[in-house]
């Protein structure tokens, strides 16, 4: 460890600001360390597809550092990572929208599952799938990348919606209807799943009268 | 009956709400058959996103210091050089030690035949000096007499050119004009 390396207490902005006026590989490694599990976990939900996923993880890193310079010390280097993954991830799914496939992640077991394309669903398949993870992982393929982007970042990754719209660019009126809509299709897109599993019936027969309770929080610590 | 927004609801799903609002909405959902359901909707729905999880990540490996690295390799070459260090010490300590008499006739054995060498070369450097200072003197012997021999020449020339003009400028100064007739 070099005499000038950043602390390991320092903040994001701490170790950016090494990268971008010193080139310091230590500061942009503390970078990578912490938010390498976030950024994948994104990438993965957003494209289903592991390896897809990690080398997305990996370019978002590779162009954080290639744009080092453009980044304002002002702003949150989290909303600048975040961005730049999302935008590589559309970028992603556009590029596979045109060839028409929607390649699904390496199951646990190392064994691809079967695919599904986006323009062809086949429910028959997706019930005899028979885990519910795969129908949720399969249905939020299908909802529409803006407000898919919009329920990941919310859902999984914690952002509140003032933190999604500055990481989208957009205001947090348009987040929450994006949040509105991407709820909406995917309800519509699990209904039939949401009937048949019985879980699911007795929650919606008897709600939990709290709100929903957020997950642990996945975000690296700022 | 006022009902919430639908962003007012999903955000009310999501504890966004200023508590005073929450509270609110939660009463109103208490009375309001139609929001009670899209709640509901929406809450089955989250919670089916909550059933698909991540496999966990893979183990990274710990990447090791750069020194720490060549660890090994310096170990090798501490351990060659102390091996190296170690046998010229012994073949030095285990050598005969000469006896000082017969190490200064060798040195001075070896003093006399560089000497020697030394002054046979010198002499051949002073011949080979002595050779080119030679055939630089007869250069310029050789030069100066041809430089004398043309200089001789153009004298003679000159002269039979001064008499040359000499004699005509006397005829020049004896002629008359013919009279007319």
């Amino acid at each position: 460890m070099s005499l000038f390396s950043p602390a390991p207490g320092a903040t994001d902005e701490q170790a950016m600001w090494r990268v971008q006026a010193h080139d310091d590989p230590e500061a942009f490694a503390q970078i990578v360390h912490r938010w390498e599990g976030p950024i994948r976990n994104l990438c993965l939900r957003m494209t289903a597809d592991l390896h897809r996923a990690e080398d997305l993880a990996q370019e978002t890193f590779s162009r954080l550092h290639a744009r080092r310079r453009e980044w304002q010390p002002t702003a949150k280097l989290s909303t600048y990572l975040w961005r730049i993954a999302i935008n590589l991830c559309h970028d992603e799914n556009r590029r596979r929208t045109r060839h028409g496939e929607v390649p699904l992640e390496t199951g646990e077991d190392g064994e691809h599952h079967a695919h599904i394309t986006v323009f062809h669903p086949t429910p028959h398949d997706e019930l005899e799938a028979g885990e519910r993870a795969d129908q949720v992982r399969a249905a939020l393929q299908r909802v529409t990348d803006p407000f898919r982007t919009v329920l990941v970042l919310r859902h999984y990754e914690g952002l509140k919606f003032r933190e999604i719209a500055d990481v989208l660019g957009v205001p947090e009126g348009t987040v929450k209807s994006r949040m509105v809509e991407g709820l909406s299709q995917l309800t519509r897109l699990l209904q039939p799943a949401l009937n048949d599993s019985p879980s699911t019936s007795s929650a919606m027969a008897a709600p939990p009268p709290a709100a929903w309770q957020p997950r642990p929080q996945t975000k690296a610590r700022l | 009956m006022n009902h919430p927004t639908r962003e007012d609801l999903v955000a009310h799903l999501y504890g966004e709400l200023p508590p005073e609002r929450q509270t609110e909405l939660t009463a109103h959902l208490g009375q309001c058959a139609g929001c009670q359901q899209l709640a509901t909707e929406w809450r089955g729905t989250m919670a089916e996103l909550d059933t698909w999880q991540l496999p966990a990540p893979q183990p990274r490996r710990v990447r090791e210091p750069e020194n720490v690295g060549f660890a090994p390799l310096l170990k090798w070459a501490v351990a060659a050089c102390l091996a190296i260090g170690f046998g010229f010490l012994g073949g030095r300590l285990s050598a005969p030690v000469p006896a000082p008499g017969t190490v200064r006739a060798e040195f001075a054995t070896e003093l006399k035949r560089f000497a020697a060498t030394l002054e046979t070369q010198r002499t051949e450097d002073r011949r080979a000096v002595t050779d080119i200072l030679k055939t630089m003197q007869s250069q310029h012997t050789e030069d100066y007499a041809s430089l004398r021999r043309a200089l001789e020449t153009l004298a003679v020339n000159t002269e039979d050119s001064f008499e040359t003009a000499q004699r005509q400028i006397v005829q020049l100064a004896s002629f008359t004009e013919p009279t007319k007739p």
